[in-house]
């Protein structure tokens, strides 16, 4: 018995044996503190230490490396902090306890440079030969194969997935925004080579100062290649529904010489767009300049009245002739200069009818009018532009002439009376901005000057000659003259620095700005100047301001925070000649703090508020206190006394954005107060003249209101689905005949956007809006107009292949006083290839000639039909030479 | 007798801080990038620089060039400097543009998990998985990279075929990327269509550092395929993403200062298919 016991035992002992033999297991302790050590590395390997299998010990230092026939001659135990240990197979005994002994950790250091990435160097220069074919057209096709650059299907150029910044030719930056032009039509054999100028910062004065995050191209020319002149045609012809011929033109030149780079462009057109829109990309500008383009408003309107949110090609015919020319000069590397030119010449008509509702305590008046605009506008720009840009300093000087010589007239029946009204807007403005940054050790010191001189003499005629009760003692006389003057001199000067406090950066601006302003106007009947001092002007207002503006920016991840608290103090001065004699002078010394905080609850939600306190400055065109004529049926005229009024603006704003299912909550509100110091009043004589007047009295407006946005993104065919609502209310006070009123308008608005894209091929996007607006004067009869204003717009865009497009737009509109709507419709259709396109367009495709308007005010209703273009169909297409 | 309590209380001590120790790392080792993230250009590759930082129990993984350009750019504009301030900083040590905002942490918020943060527009996302563990085939090759001695080995591993070198004389388990589970530290990975490379360029000890953690932000919790959802979103469709974020009608705005509706064409090559 006990022999079959032994023998069991033995085959067990075999079987366990042998089991035993199937792998390599062991344990793996410290050497001093004989603790388990986990993630020894364990390999089995070959005789020149090629390892072929491996494994880790567990947290109790045992590894089980299972064995492999003929293979492995030793074995390695290797862990980080301890020292190695190879043994021979054939010395390691199963299930042993192995012991490591710690070490130091010291991994030999290795640093290998030929591999790395240094682009130490800011300019990468590719030379165009090596990356020409020879199909290759222009410049663009070269540079879409140059490695980091990338040519968008619109021409924008990319590099490294930004936009470049610049795109100079041979040094010179002609073109700014609008370099596709050169980029499509530059022959590839006149370029040389190819800069990409990375971290590019075209002030020199502020390099190791700041730089934007953007590159800058530039084309090196081929020397025999300067001097060379190309040219771009774009031709629209087409034909409009009443068989008047429609055309869309545009011829340009462009030259580039060894210190010259010019271009010229001619271009015509009478489909009602705003051709000069086109010129604004090519004029120098800077964010300083964009702040300081002075333009006054004109005494009496140049352009013809206009609906709301509707673009002038829909209801303005017109034949316009613009010629630009832009010319660069650059008698050495850091000097520019430019000149440019820019001449509009304009004949526009449009025609519409009005009927304008007021409503006053004692009357409700009611003015209907039907008008045919016809104006011409002859514009001429002019600017002179001097550039230094060294390591020293940046200087940059821009000079700046506008002429404005505007003509119209307007032929109207008013409450069936037939008047005629020539307007006379001119306007001469001439313009300085200087800006000059130098360089110091450790910072930059920048200085800003502008000045400004416009000048309106404007004038205007009705005949036969109105209002003959009030003004020429009751006689019949045959024309009006309107009179009117402004000289206007501005001077702004500011700089700014900084310093550190208490860690944190403190930036200052600090200026001086003073203002001269002159106002005259005179009323003439058939020639004669009406005696009446209540209709002549002639006044003086001088400003002069200094503040420091200290201001503070702060985030963090959690915290957005801007706080500007500017110290102003500022000093008007009235001298009056007419209509009466006198002189009055006041002076405020006011902060206006400005907050703006945004705090990030979480990753989703934030919360934001600013808050403002600031007052308004006296201006001149509400100082006169003789009636001005500003239309024919409009006059106005005010207090002289000298007023700041202040204003408090306050907003609140919750935000929701959880990206990962795209839904977007914003909800917010915001209050203002104005206190005022004069009033308004209005009244009504000879059944048509509007009057307006002010007076001191002290009141305050309130506006208030709130709003909410929710959309939502889904991956459903890409549907984006946006609604939202809004409220405004606006309380203020007048006069309305002798009695104070207390006005409320409020107005509301919903709307609604859905996008959609089906398939590549497709996209639409359709968008509804519905306004209200209500307006609730405390009369006696608790006067209340409440309108409401509807617009929906449905838009296609197919794409039938990269060459082939077609968009539908579809736009109605409608309102709660007429039941009719109207209805715009568009389509185009472009076939575009490399190199050129054609395009077929076709505006207003149902014939729609109406256009109806309702607008309320506090005290008034407006309903208007504009007349629309016919339908036209046009043909466009482009080329170079 | 003395002795020896004097010496487990010395090795005691000694473990302690050992363990306070283990998330500090040791040891750096960089790698240059070359990547190929849209597959409809097949010639534009991006270059980054990688650094993997190694701790006792876990590793850090993210771009140099992003790290160094978020770091002056955040000290900055949290003392109130403004962009002409944070370019004048970055002139002094260039660091050239990167968009990988991820960090892989290895073994983090413990053993066996991975957590990826990543940045996209101004949003940080955050999501954990479990570390899965390759499975290595070693191969016989060897080759000299950095003055170490390197074997080959491969693996399929989320969607691609990883061709490797690691050494065994650094018995470190871990690799660029999400690599790891071999015998040494990976110096040279690369995918079988050598759409994804990564060299090792550097190894350096590190005396002074803080531990590895994930740095306390507002991240938006999401899984891994939500990320890659969002992500490959962001690059081919733009439009569709600022949807997302409660902004419609993003036009791209072509060289002529004109609206276009079209953005230029790219699919998306993300490193996990």
């Amino acid at each position: 018995m006990s022999r079959f016991i032994y023998l069991i035992l033995l085959c067990c002992y075999s079987l366990c044996a042998y089991a035993q033999e199937k792998a390599y297991s062991g344990l793996i302790y410290q050497a001093q503190s004989k603790q388990p050590i986990e993630f020894v590395s364990v390999c089995l390997l070959a005789q020149d230490s090629t390892i072929i299998d491996y494994t880790y010990t567990d947290s109790k230092g045992y590894f089980e490396l299972p064995k492999q026939k003929h293979r492995g001659t030793l074995l390695s135990f290797s862990c980080m902090g301890y020292k190695k240990i190879v043994i021979p197979l054939s010395s390691f005994i199963n299930t042993s306890k192995i012991m490591l002994e710690e070490t130091a950790i010291n991994i030999q250091e290795v640093k290998i440079s030929s591999n790395r990435i240094t682009q130490r160097k800011d300019t990468l220069k590719y030379s165009v030969s090596g990356f020409k074919m020879p199909q290759d057209r222009s410049i663009e096709d070269v540079l879409k194969k140059i490695p980091g650059i990338e040519v968008t299907q619109n021409g924008q150029i990319r590099f490294q997935d930004r936009p470049i910044s610049h795109f100079y030719i041979d040094g010179m930056d002609l073109l700014d925004s609008k370099y596709a032009l050169a980029s499509k039509n530059i022959p590839a054999n006149m370029v040389k080579e190819v800069q990409v100028l990375q971290s590019h910062q075209p002030i020199a004065a502020l390099r190791g100062k700041s730089f934007s995050d953007n590159a800058a191209l530039n084309l090196a020319l081929e020397d025999n290649a300067k001097n060379r002149l190309i040219g771009m045609i774009d031709i629209g012809v087409g034909i409009n529904n009443e068989n008047q011929t429609v055309w869309d033109n545009r011829l340009m030149g462009m030259l580039f010489g060894k210190k010259m780079q010019n271009l010229t462009m001619y271009k015509n057109s009478n489909t009602g767009k705003n051709i000069a829109d086109e010129i604004t990309a090519l004029t120098l500008k800077s964010d300083e300049e964009i702040r300081q383009t002075g333009s006054e408003d004109d005494f009496f309107s140049a352009n013809p009245t206009s609906p709301r949110g509707i673009d002038r090609s829909r209801y303005l015919s017109n034949d316009a002739h613009l010629a630009a020319m832009n010319y660069l000069y650059k008698p050495r590397k850091e000097n520019d200069l430019r000149l440019q030119l820019v001449a509009l010449h304009d004949e526009q008509s449009a025609a519409h009818e009005t009927e304008t509702v007021y409503f006053y305590p004692s009357q409700t008046v009611a003015v209907s009018e039907q008008e045919k605009y016809q104006g011409i506008e002859n514009r001429l720009e002019t600017e002179i532009a001097y550039i230094q840009n060294d390591n020293n300093a940046y200087i940059k000087n821009v000079l700046r002439g506008t002429i404005g010589l505007h003509k119209n007239n307007l032929s109207l029946f008013t409450n069936s009376i037939p008047t005629y009204v020539h307007n006379h807007p001119q306007q001469k403005t001439i313009q300085n901005n200087f800006h000059i940054v130098k360089n110091q050790r450790n910072s930059s010191l920048s200085f800003y000057s502008n000045n400004s001189y416009v000048e309106l003499p404007q004038y205007m005629t009705v005949t036969p000659g109105p209002y003959a009760d009030l003004l020429n003692d009751g006689k019949q006389y045959d024309e009006l003259r309107q009179d009117a003057l402004l000289r206007a001199f501005k001077s702004d000067s500011y700089t700014y620095f900084q310093h550190k406090v208490g860690g944190i950066y403190l930036k200052y601006r600090a200026g001086i700005i003073y203002e001269n302003r002159h106002l005259q106007s005179l009323l003439y009947a058939d020639a004669k100047p009406i005696n009446d001092v209540d209709y002549s002007n002639k006044v003086r207002l001088e400003t002069f301001e200094t503040y420091i503006e200290p201001s503070l920016n702060l985030k963090t991840s959690y915290w957005d925070f801007q706080f500007r608290l500017p110290f102003t103090y500022h000093y008007s001065r009235l001298k009056k000649k007419l209509p009466q004699i006198g002189r009055e002078s006041k002076h405020i010394l006011l902060p206006t703090p400005a907050l703006n905080a945004k705090y990030n609850l979480n990753a989703y939600w934030n919360i934001s508020i600013a808050s403002t306190f600031n007052f308004l400055k006296p201006d001149i065109r509400q100082l006169y206190a003789g009636y001005l004529f500003d239309t024919y049926r409009t006059a106005q005229s005010f207090t002289q006394d000298l007023a700041y009024d202040k204003n408090i603006y306050n907003r609140l704003r919750l935000q929701y954005n959880n990206p990962l299912n795209g839904l977007f909550i914003n909800a917010g509100g915001f209050f203002n107060q104005t206190w005022q110091e004069n009033i308004y009043i209005y009244e009504s004589q000879e059944s048509i003249l509007s009057i307006s007047k002010s007076y001191p009295y002290p009141n305050t407006k309130k506006n208030y209101g709130g709003s909410v946005r929710i959309s939502k993104a889904t991956g459903w065919s890409k549907l984006y689905v946006a609604m939202s609502a809004s409220y405004n209310k606006m309380d203020d006070h007048m006069m309305l005949e002798n009695s104070l009123v207390n006005s409320h308008l409020s107005f509301a608005s919903f709307a609604g956007n859905v996008s959609l894209q089906p398939s590549r091929y497709v996209n639409m996007e359709a968008n509804t809006r519905a306004t209200s607006i209500k307006s609730q004067l405390d009369l006696n009869e608790q006067a209340i107009t409440h309108i409401w204003n509807y617009e929906h717009s449905i838009d296609f865009n197919l794409i039938f292949s990269p060459m082939w497009r077609a968009r539908i737009t579809n736009f109605f509109t409608h309102d709660s006083q007429n039941k009719r709507i109207t209805y715009f419709s568009d389509v185009s259709c472009t076939y575009s290839k490399k190199g050129w396109l054609i395009e077929l367009e076709l505006h207003n495709l149902f014939n729609h000639d109406r256009l109806n308007n309702v607008y309320v005010s506090s005290w008034t209703q407006q309903a208007s039909i504009y007349s629309l273009r016919p339908r036209e169909v046009l043909l466009k297409t482009a080329f170079s030479f | 007798m003395k002795n020896r309590i004097l010496m487990m209380l010395f090795v005691l001590l000694f473990s302690i801080t050992a363990i306070g120790q283990n998330n500090i790392p040791f040891l750096e080792c960089h790698y240059a990038e070359k990547f190929l993230d849209n597959r409809l250009k097949q010639d534009m590759f991006r270059q980054d620089e990688m650094v993997l930082r190694i701790s006792k129990t876990s590793s850090e993984f993210f771009s140099l060039w992003r790290r160094r350009r978020n770091e002056i750019q955040d000290s900055i504009l949290a003392k109130g400097g403004n962009q002409a301030d944070i370019m004048a900083a970055r002139e002094k040590i260039i660091y050239p543009l990167s968009n990988q905002h991820q960090t892989i942490y290895k073994n983090l918020p413990e053993k066996g998990m991975l957590t990826y943060t990543d940045r996209i527009f101004a949003k940080k996302y955050l999501y954990t998985e479990k570390l899965e563990k390759p499975q290595w085939n070693i191969l016989q090759e060897k080759k000299n990279i950095a003055n170490y001695l390197c074997q080959k080995a491969e693996t399929t591993y989320l969607g691609r075929k990883w061709i490797v070198w690691f050494t065994a004389d650094i018995p470190i388990s871990d690799g660029p990327w999400k690599l790891w589970g071999l015998p040494g530290l990976i110096l040279e990975a690369a995918d079988a269509d050598n759409d994804y490379q990564f060299s090792c360029i550097e190894i350096k000890n590190i005396t002074q550092s803080m531990a590895i953690s994930v740095p306390k932000s507002q991240y938006i919790k999401c899984t891994k395929e939500e990320h890659i959802k969002t992500i490959t979103e962001y690059e081919e469709d733009p439009n569709k993403f600022m949807q997302r974020q409660g902004l419609s009608g993003v036009f791209a705005v072509g060289a002529g200062g004109k609206q276009s509706s079209a953005f230029s064409e790219i699919k998306y090559n993300y490193i996990e298919k």
